[in-house]
C-alpha cells in the first residue's frame, strides 16, 4: 500500500439481508484517502456514503474486497484488537453530536482519554485546552443541553481529536446545523484537523461545505463515480443533485 | 380478663416458677417481683396497663378480675412486646394454673438453662425423659415461636404475598425505567462503542448507574422505614413491631437483586447494539 495512502478500499462490497431480500449496499468500491486531506464523500441519500464510512471506520465487515486503513486489514483483525485500534487511530464526529448528557463538555471531550485508560484529572485537562483552542474556554463545564448546537459539535470534534487520531471520520457535521455555524465548524475541521499525520474523511450532501474538500468522490448506487482532487467550486460550479435529494443550485 | 369499669380483653398470663421466680422479665417500672408471693397477685406489663387503664397514671394494688377470680397488680413490667398486642401479665405458676381454670395438661414444656458443666441436649433428653414434658433453651423456644407463626398462621402467606408484589412491581418499574433510560440513550452507546469503548467497560457503567439509584434509593427506603419503627416504637400498641438489622440486610440483598435484573434487561440491549448504528439517521 502507498505510504501517502491513509484508506485504500479495492472492490468493496457490502451486502444486507439474504436471498431475495438482498440488498447490496457497496457494488465495488474503489477509492484511496491521503493523509494530509480532506476527502469529502457525497452523494444522494442511499447511495451508500455512510455504509462506506462504517466499513472503513471498523463498524461493519464488507461481504468481499479489501479495505486498508492505517496500513492495517481492519477487517482481519480479532474483535478486540478491532475496537483497540478504532479507540488509538480513530475520530468520531456524528451528524447528533451524540454527547453524553450527563457529562460536561469537559468530560465529553476527555471520553478517549478516559478509554484509554488516561487519569481524570490529565483527560480532562487535556480536553479543557483543546476545548479552548476551539473556542469554548468558557463553556468547558457546561452540559450538552446547555450548549448551542454548534457549540455541541465543537465538543464533539474536541472528542474526535483529543487522542491525535490519525483518521477522523465524519458524518454529516453540519446537518443538524445553520448555515453559519456549518460554515464555522468546518472551518474549524480544517484548521484543526487536517495535518500531514492524518486523514479527514467527511460525509456530507450538503453542498455548501464542498470547498473545503482537498478530494471529492461522488457516490451513486453503492459506487464511487468519480473522484476530483482539489476541485473547484468556483461560481461557475452547478451541483445537480441526485434523484431524491432537495433540489439546490449554486451560481 | 377484666376491669372493675367494664374494661376487658384478651391476655397472655405467664405463669413463674413458685419457688425462684424464674424467668420474670428484668425490668420492673414499677412495684417489685417479690410481691408476687403474695396471693392473687400479677404483674402487668405497661402496654397491657396503658391498654386497660387509659390516660391513668402507673398505680400498685389495683383490682382485676381473671376467669372469675380476683387479681391484684402488684406490679408494672416493660416486659418484651409480644406479636399480638396482648396485654402481658405474670403471676407464680400455681396462682397462674388457678387463673386460667382447670385443664388436663397443665405445663407442655420447660424453659431450662444449663449449669456449667451440663450439655444442653443431655440435660433437656433427661428432663423430657423423667418427666414426659418437652425441654426448651431460650433460642430453642424463639426458634419454637418462629416455626409456630410460619407453619400454623397466614402470616407467611400475607406477608409473602406483599413482599412478592413488591418484588415485582420493583423489578418491573426498575426493569422499565432504566430499560427507556438506556433506549433513550442508545446513541451515546454507540457512539461510545465506535469510539473504542468495550462491551465490558459499558456494562459496568450500566451496572454502576444502577447501583448507584438502588444505593439511593435503598437510603432513602431504609431512612422512612427506621422514622417509621421508631414512631411505632413509641406506641405501646404497636411496640412489638421492631426493625432488625436483618431486615434492612435482607432489603439490601433484594434490591441488588433488583437493581441487577433490571440492568441486565437494558445491558441485553447494549450489547447486541451495532456500533454502526451510531450513523443511522
Amino acid at each position: 500500500m502507498n505510504s501517502e495512502l491513509a484508506v485504500q478500499c479495492r472492490g468493496v462490497e457490502k451486502a444486507f439481508g439474504n436471498g431475495g431480500g438482498k440488498v447490496l449496499a457497496l457494488r465495488g468500491v474503489d477509492l484511496d484517502v491521503r493523509y494530509g486531506e480532506m476527502t469529502l464523500l457525497v452523494g444522494p441519500s442511499g447511495c451508500g456514503k455512510t455504509t462506506l464510512l462504517s466499513v472503513i471506520a471498523g463498524l461493519l465487515n464488507s461481504t468481499a474486497g479489501e479495505v486498508t486503513v492505517l496500513g492495517a486489514q481492519i477487517e482481519q483483525l480479532p474483535g478486540r484488537q478491532q475496537i483497540l485500534f478504532r479507540r488509538q487511530n480513530l475520530g468520531f464526529v456524528f451528524q447528533q453530536y451524540n454527547l453524553l448528557p450527563a457529562l460536561t463538555a469537559a468530560e465529553n471531550g476527555a471520553v478517549p482519554l478516559l478509554a484509554a485508560g488516561v487519569g481524570r484529572r490529565k483527560a480532562i485537562g487535556e480536553a479543557k485546552r483543546l476545548l479552548s483552542t476551539l473556542g469554548l474556554g468558557d463553556r468547558v463545564d457546561a452540559l450538552p443541553k446547555q450548549l448551542s448546537g454548534g457549540e455541541q459539535q465543537r465538543v464533539a470534534l474536541t472528542r474526535a481529536l483529543i487522542h491525535q487520531p490519525r483518521l477522523l471520520v465524519c458524518d454529516e457535521p453540519t446537518a443538524a446545523l445553520d448555515a453559519d455555524t456549518g460554515q464555522a465548524v468546518m472551518e474549524l475541521l480544517a484548521g484543526e484537523a487536517v495535518r500531514p499525520e492524518r486523514a479527514v474523511i467527511v460525509v456530507t450532501h450538503d453542498n455548501r461545505i464542498f470547498g473545503f474538500a482537498d478530494t471529492m468522490a461522488r457516490m451513486d448506487d453503492g459506487r464511487v463515480v468519480s473522484v476530483e482532487s482539489e476541485p473547484n467550486f468556483g461560481s461557475e460550479h452547478v451541483f445537480v443533485p441526485h434523484q431524491g435529494m432537495k433540489q439546490e443550485v449554486r451560481v | 380478663m377484666r376491669t372493675l369499669d367494664g374494661k376487658f380483653d384478651v391476655s397472655i398470663c405467664l405463669g413463674l416458677d413458685d419457688a425462684t421466680l424464674a424467668g420474670a422479665p428484668r425490668k420492673m417500672i414499677l412495684g417489685s417481683w417479690e410481691r408476687l408471693r403474695e396471693p392473687d397477685s400479677v404483674v402487668i406489663d405497661k402496654a397491657g396497663y396503658q391498654l386497660l387503664f387509659p390516660d391513668q397514671p402507673l398505680q400498685l394494688d389495683r383490682t382485676l378480675e381473671l376467669n372469675d377470680h380476683k387479681a391484684t397488680i402488684v406490679g408494672i413490667s416493660d416486659a418484651s412486646a409480644p406479636f399480638a398486642s396482648y396485654p402481658v401479665m405474670h403471676a407464680r405458676y400455681s396462682q397462674a394454673v388457678n387463673f386460667v381454670g382447670s385443664e388436663r395438661t397443665q405445663l407442655s414444656f420447660i424453659l431450662v438453662k444449663p449449669q456449667a458443666g451440663v450439655k444442653t441436649p443431655e440435660l433437656t433428653k433427661r428432663i423430657e425423659d423423667t418427666t414426659g414434658l418437652r425441654a426448651r433453651t431460650s433460642e430453642q423456644f424463639q426458634w419454637d415461636c418462629v416455626v409456630y407463626y410460619l407453619k400454623h398462621t397466614g402470616i407467611p402467606v400475607n406477608f409473602g404475598i406483599t413482599i412478592a408484589i413488591a418484588l415485582i412491581v420493583g423489578i418491573v418499574v426498575a426493569g422499565q425505567t432504566f430499560y427507556i433510560f438506556t433506549i433513550e440513550n442508545l446513541k451515546q452507546f454507540g457512539a461510545l462503542k465506535a469510539i473504542g469503548v468495550t462491551n465490558w467497560r459499558i456494562t459496568r457503567m450500566i451496572v454502576l448507574q444502577a447501583v448507584i439509584v438502588g444505593a439511593m434509593g435503598f437510603s432513602i427506603g431504609s431512612g422512612l422505614c427506621t422514622v417509621f419503627f421508631a414512631i411505632t416504637l413509641q406506641n405501646m400498641a404497636t411496640r412489638g413491631m421492631v426493625l432488625l438489622w436483618q431486615n434492612v440486610v435482607g432489603t439490601g440483598v433484594a434490591i441488588f437483586v433488583v437493581i441487577i435484573i433490571a440492568s441486565l434487561i437494558s445491558i441485553r440491549r447494549v450489547l447486541v447494539l451495532e456500533p454502526a448504528a451510531v450513523f443511522r439517521g
